[in-house]
């Protein structure tokens, strides 16, 4: 089995899905048997997760939204 | 006369394909000028490059993509110059920095002897509210901060934003690592400051 120094240094690659077949397989295996690990890894993914939650929380002004629309197809401003 | 219907159908197609994104744009502007009215005049020009761009984009591609691409790149063209960088923060030191293990001793029940993981996770992480998360975020230089708000708010691939960055895999990646840390720290730091964490655990 790999080791947790390694199974952490590739935590990021796993989470964010960049690993070939057999290092994920092999980090995988390892999260599910290490309980250290797992939780380093829930806990990422939470992170992950609150990160997203946290700056997707605005919707974009609608005022700004129908200036947009309207400025469409205007003739680009003099630079 | 044809023009104006030529011109209405671009028009429709565009609007189809990126007015439903404006609220992805204007979370990630925010993030990125840390201000709504740059934010605001962000998104704008944005929208207006990419409508007089429009013609480059192939149809079938992301969209998402590439619209994020001329965001990212009208902010470093027009706003980042007149940005003051947050103070740096030591980036060497932070390598192998685990938030997860600062906040282990507080919050996992001693006399338990098995304690659900997700429960348990989602314990640890309730010491913080969105404002600290955006905060925190706030606080990293931009490039560390970009990568991280592209991977983790817009969930693309790494290939996609080395694409939008205009950067190699290797670079998104170590920015990505680092900015997580540097945040990590960040976030260690407030619990800190709150008492939720004793000092002598900071020590990376």
């Amino acid at each position: 089995m790999v080791k947790c120094e390694e199974v952490l240094k590739h935590l990021y690659d796993y989470i964010d899905k960049q690993l070939d077949k057999v290092s994920l397989s092999k980090i995988e295996e390892h999260i599910k048997l290490c309980k250290y690990c797992r939780r380093h890894y829930d806990f990422e993914i939470e992170l992950k997760n609150l990160i997203k939650k946290s700056c997707f929380q605005k919707k974009a002004p609608e005022l700004l939204k129908n200036k947009i629309i309207n400025m469409l197809g205007d003739p680009p401003p003099e630079e | 006369m044809a023009d104006y219907k030529l011109n209405q159908d671009k028009k429709q197609k565009f609007e189809g394909l990126f007015i439903p994104l404006m609220d992805n744009l204007y979370n990630l502007a925010l993030r990125m000028t840390r201000n709504s009215s740059d934010a605001e005049d962000l998104v704008q020009e944005t929208y207006l490059k990419a409508f007089r761009y429009f013609h480059h984009f192939q149809q079938g591609t992301n969209a998402r993509a590439w619209i994020m691409k001329i965001l990212t790149n009208t902010f470093r063209t027009k706003y980042r110059k007149s940005q003051k960088e947050p103070i740096q923060i030591d980036i060497e030191n932070v390598e192998n920095f685990f938030l997860v293990d600062e906040l282990k001793p507080r919050f996992q029940p001693a006399n338990k002897s098995e304690v659900r993981k997700s429960e348990d996770i989602t314990e640890t992480l309730k010491a913080y509210v969105s404002d600290d998360i955006i905060q925190a975020l706030d606080s990293i230089p931009e490039q560390f901060r970009m990568a991280v708000l592209l991977s983790d708010v817009e969930r693309f691939n790494y290939q996609e934003i080395a694409d939008i960055l205009g950067a190699s895999i290797g670079t998104v990646k170590s920015r990505i690592f680092r900015g997580r840390k540097l945040l990590q720290k960040q976030l260690y730091e407030f619990a800190r400051k709150r008492g939720i964490v004793g000092e002598k655990d900071g020590k990376v």
